[in-house]
């Protein structure tokens, strides 16, 4: 694969890290981890909890460096914070002294964006997702659902060509899920950014995705790679009729049935963040 | 892209190298920090002694300054003397009682006047009221009511303290979760048993949780008391010497107070750690 | 008549609701003013009778104390003298606790450094340096600006320190993604998330203030309210004690008072819990 024309590219990268807690041993998260991202291709990243799919974004987010190897974005090695990625994450993240559309033209505000710009440009992303009325609401006002929206909304504003995405509907319930699934999908369609998205739900990497990569349990590496050929659009609401993904999921569910190890603990998913703090996140057991 | 996976190989050679280089790193990066820390803290502990034995008379009145040394040789004769440890004890004596007393009385108040659905609604502004009383100012009342003795250091310790555990406790039992409740209802919980059961235990957590900051405030108020009017403890040797020009023996004092008060702390810290390992709750102090 | 539509059942709730409102307030009035009432009637036939008056005086020669007072302008005098003392102290010990605190809790490594000292100083009760200050800076206002200032530094700075340190990682790391740089992230993120407990500490110290130059008049003074309920006790006039304890509390609920807007101000985080406030000595 010609590394200059994928968008984002991971060769034989290794990430060791020593968790929070005195005279922790150091965790393998990742190992051999090598895969390329085409421009404006849509990636899911599957697999059991604790097994890195994070820490890749993280990777490359610049958040923290690869141990060995190298991390790619547009074939120049990330170094240091690439602000030129959008990074959407679990927790919503809104400031929460901010309104709905202070959060939105946040980005948009630190990048010099002069005000009327900034305004209109929040706005139209504001009512592509139905907030449209809530936009001098307070996040701790907002529902759940909304809350992801103005998540997604903020980092997608200012159009970066790669988007992460760490399983952003992770604590939403089924239906608003499915439906927050469409408008994504939706959003997307505008500038096709390159989107590596990371899930535990399958139906929902088979329902978002041009390829799903299958990551294998803690150290994670790449288990296997599977081409999702349902055409586009693609209906989130009726992904389960659509022919070949009975299959698909099928094939998804035994790779993964396999990883996931039954003794939760052993290795606790702490991620690595950023370099104040860093992140901690309990391994939940895999849905 | 299939890989073969073994559970044995699951880490190669080169996987483990990643590892032991990464720890490698990490306890040279613990190292440095442990030792900047240390270099820092000791360094600017020697720096403020330098400074106060030296620098300090430039700054304030060079007649009521004193240096470490000679407060160090004041500790040393005070102890060889043995009347400080007289003081120490008193003091500790009336801290420890007032927060006996003031725990009790704090914790049984605030249940009982939680029982009823009003009944600390109605009395907390009168509860604020009391709070904002200086309570230096109600020394003098005290000790016309109760003579000159520990009595008096004692109630205002107690005072103190009951402000603080009435509050918590109070707290605590309102914001037991009615999920709790309800459940426990249903399950066929007498009000005797939900008292028992439910809520005191909800409440208790904080108590413990505040024992530590309230000790603190005990000892305060003892020496608050011992300020005004006094015969014996830590804080009628402060004021006895700083009447006296005992400059050095102000000091002396000063240094032994705020000794006692951290060893207090610590230990109270350790033992609230020991019962209450999982508590990490808020404390209205 | 049967209520029929939705409208006409909302109506009726909201009615009763406000209803149940009213008379409940009405309730706590009336069973506080009971209160008040009882307690002051007590009061007044017990001295006297009861107890000798000496010990308790008693609502009537209270009030007489104060009217005269108010009279003869000494009230006015010394409670400039004293909430003067609190204000500039409240000032001073509210400046030094931010700006101390503000660069150490920026640097995690001085933080820890200076850490044991500042423990040892807070362990130090702030009636313990009154005589020094006393002694350093004379019977004027001085030592009095610098206990109350004592007392408020410490609160001030113990809660800059926790606002800061409780900024939440993941905020940092989502705006420097975004492209914040450190001075960006200090205005978006730090300070917002700082505010309320910066703001609470500003809020709870200033009653604390009133509370150390009170205590700093006690100990040495010839003029205050602090000085002048002492004289009171000093000439065993206990209806000038509780006059005088009645008159700090009242200026020290009036400020309480004065701060409530200030939490209005924050509404888009709740109450915030400020760890180890330590007002109300």
């Amino acid at each position: 694969m010609n590394s200059t024309s994928s968008a984002v590219s991971f060769e034989q990268v290794y990430k060791a890290f020593v968790p929070r807690g005195r005279d922790s041993e150091p965790v393998l998260a990742l190992r051999e981890v090598t895969f390329d991202a085409r421009p404006g291709e849509f990636i899911s990243l599957v697999g059991p909890s604790g097994c890195g799919k994070s820490t890749c974004l993280n990777l490359l987010a610049g958040l923290t460096a690869p141990s060995e190897g190298v991390v790619s974005h547009h074939g120049a090695p990330v170094r240091g914070v690439n602000t030129s990625v959008g990074y959407i994450t679990q927790d919503d993240n809104l400031l929460p002294w901010r309104s709905l559309r202070g959060n939105v033209e946040l980005s948009l505000e630190l990048r010099g964006v002069p005000r009327q710009e900034r305004r209109a440009r929040a706005q139209e992303f504001i009512e592509l997702v139905g907030l449209a009325g809530f936009e001098d609401h307070y996040p701790g006002e907002l529902s759940g659902g909304m809350r992801k929206r103005a998540g997604i909304i903020r980092t997608l504003v200012y159009d970066s060509d790669v988007v992460l995405m760490d399983e952003p509907f992770g604590p939403l319930d089924a239906q608003t899920r499915v439906i927050l699934q469409a408008e994504l999908l939706k959003l997307w369609q505008r500038s096709r950014p390159t989107v590596l998205f990371v899930t535990h739900d399958l139906v929902e990497a088979i329902a978002l995705s041009d390829r799903i990569l299958v990551f294998t349990s803690n150290p994670g590496t790449i288990k296997r790679e599977y081409a999702v050929d349902i055409p586009r659009p693609r209906d989130p609401f009726r992904i389960h009729e659509t022919p070949g993904f009975a299959q698909l999921y099928e094939a998804l569910w035994e790779d993964i049935r396999a990883e996931i190890r039954t003794d939760i603990g052993t290795q606790a998913g702490t991620q690595p963040g950023s370099q104040e703090g860093g992140r901690t996140k309990i391994g939940e057991a895999a849905s | 892209m299939t890989l073969d996976l073994e559970a044995g190989a699951r880490e190669g050679g080169r996987a483990r190298a990643v590892r032991d280089r990464v720890a490698h790193d990490e306890r040279g990066r613990r190292h440095r920090e442990r030792t900047a820390l240390w270099l820092g803290t000791v360094g600017l502990g020697v720096a403020i002694l330098v400074f106060w034995q030296f620098g300090l008379e430039h700054l304030v009145n060079p007649r009521y300054v004193s240096d470490p040394v000679t407060i160090a040789a004041r500790i040393v004769e005070l102890a060889a003397e043995g009347t400080i440890f007289t003081h120490v004890s008193v003091t500790l004596g009336e801290a420890g009682m007032g927060f006996v007393i003031g725990a009790t009385v704090g914790f049984l108040s605030a249940f009982a006047l939680s029982q009823t659905r009003s009944g600390y609604e109605v009395f907390e502004p009168f509860l604020i009221g009391f709070y904002s009383i200086p309570k230096i100012a109600l020394a003098p009342l005290f000790i016309l009511w109760f003579g000159l003795g520990t009595l008096p250091k004692v109630i205002m310790a107690a005072l103190l303290v009951y402000f603080i555990v009435f509050v918590n406790t109070a707290t605590g039992i309102r914001e037991v979760q009615p999920g709790l409740l309800q459940v426990c209802r249903v399950f066929g919980a007498s009000r005797r048993d939900l008292l028992l059961k439910v809520t005191l235990p909800a409440a208790a957590p904080a108590l413990v949780a505040s024992v530590r900051i309230t000790f603190t405030r005990a000892i305060e108020g003892a020496l608050l008391s011992e300020f005004v009017a006094s015969t014996q403890g830590l804080g009628y040797l402060v004021s006895r010497a700083s009447r006296a020009f005992d400059i050095a023996t102000v000091f002396a004092g000063i240094v032994i107070i705020a000794a006692v008060v951290m060893t207090a702390n610590t230990l109270l810290r350790l033992l609230q750690n020991r019962l209450t390992p999982w508590h990490r709750g808020q404390v209205h102090g | 008549m049967t209520p029929t539509t939705g409208a006409t059942v909302l109506a009726n709730t909201r009615r009763e609701h406000l209803a149940a409102r009213r008379a409940h307030r009405r309730f706590l009035l009336l069973a506080r003013l009971t209160i008040v009432v009882i307690a002051l009637v007590g009061w007044e036939s017990v001295s006297g009778t009861l107890v000798r008056p000496f010990y308790l005086s008693s609502p009537t020669a209270v009030a007489a104390t104060l009217a005269e007072w108010v009279a003869s302008g000494q009230l006015w005098y010394h409670a400039q003298f004293t909430v003067t003392a609190a204000f500039f102290g409240y000032l001073l010990g509210a400046a030094a606790g931010v700006l101390v605190a503000w660069p150490l809790a920026m640097v995690r490594l001085a933080y820890r450094i200076t850490e044991p000292y500042f423990l040892i100083a807070y362990s130090v009760p702030a009636v313990a340096m009154g005589p020094v200050f006393i002694l350093w800076f004379g019977i004027g206002m001085a030592p009095k600006i610098l206990i109350a200032a004592y007392f408020v530094f410490f609160i001030v700075f113990i809660n800059t320190v926790a606002g800061f340190s409780q900024v939440p990682a993941g905020l940092l790391d989502v705006t420097r993604v975004m492209g914040a740089s450190r001075r960006d992230q200090l205005r978006t993120v730090m300070l917002p998330s700082a505010a309320p407990f910066i703001l609470a500490a500003l809020r709870i110290t200033l009653p604390a203030a009133m509370i150390g130059a009170v205590t700093g008049e006690f100990i040495s003074s010839n003029r205050g309210l602090g000085y002048l309920t002492r004289a009171a006790a000093g000439s065993f006039s206990t209806s000038g004690v509780v006059a005088g304890v009645l008159s700090l509390s009242a200026i020290v609920l009036l400020m309480n008072l004065m701060l409530r807007p200030l939490r209005h101000a924050l509404r888009w985080q709740g109450e915030v819990d400020v760890p180890e406030a330590a007002a109300g000595r």
